[in-house]
């Protein structure tokens, strides 16, 4: 454990679905203007992050951050808010693109 | 005050009625849409299991139920949902030939 904790389970997550965008079909990580169309729900989900972590409902140790913040928070959890999108598009392309080999036969 | 609670519910809310009449793509009614958050809800327990259990994030008892799944509280499985849902409603939508109401579902790997 140490400042990389939170980078490193971002950093996992991503590879656990990064392999995806090989998977036949799948075209998420090569379609970057659609991707930031994407991303833009999670500005929200961010903006509360920040009063809540403002208003002190929740916290992010110091110890197993890097240490720099952004509106109050670090910058690992601001990367949260696209790395989690990314994750959750290329799941759903891979799921789609199997649907789609299953049912047409290819 | 049950705050965080109660936020988890509007983002529920708030990610079906854009799914559903905000940009008519209406996931929610198709399989493709709950195999795949079935995978996404996994991974998502496990990585709150992660944040919460070393723990990177620290939750106030007062502002959430107390119920807890994967070490966090049930309510961010609410967060999760609707930052998923809506995301991936954007995501269809942005991907929808003009013309299109419900796009995407039967297109994705066509030249």
């Amino acid at each position: 454990m140490g400042h990389w904790s939170y980078l490193v389970v971002l950093l996992l997550t991503f590879a656990a679905a990064a392999w995806l965008e090989a998977w036949p079909g799948v075209r998420v990580l090569r379609d970057p203007r659609r991707l930031a169309i994407a991303l833009l729900p999670g500005a929200a989900f961010l903006v509360w992050d920040v009063v809540v972590a403002a208003r002190g409902w929740w916290s992010f140790s110091p110890e197993l951050t890097l240490g720099p913040r952004l509106w109050g928070l670090p910058l690992e959890e601001v990367a949260f808010f696209v790395v989690v999108p990314v994750c959750a598009i290329l799941g759903y392309e891979a799921v789609g693109a199997t649907l789609r080999r299953r049912r047409g036969g290819r | 005050m049950l705050g965080y609670t109660l936020g988890a519910v509007v983002a529920v809310i708030a990610a079906v009625a854009l799914d559903v009449a905000g940009t008519r793509q209406r996931l929610v009614t198709h399989g493709h849409f709950w195999v795949a958050y079935a995978v996404i809800l996994f991974f998502q327990l496990v990585m709150n299991g992660v944040l919460t259990g070393i723990p990177i994030v620290t939750y106030d008892p007062d502002v959430h139920l107390g119920l807890r799944v994967a070490n966090a509280p049930v309510e961010d499985i609410g967060f999760g949902f609707g930052l998923v849902l809506s995301v991936l409603t954007v995501w269809s939508r942005a991907g929808a030939h003009p013309g299109d109401d419900a796009a995407g579902e039967e297109r994705g790997g066509e030249p």
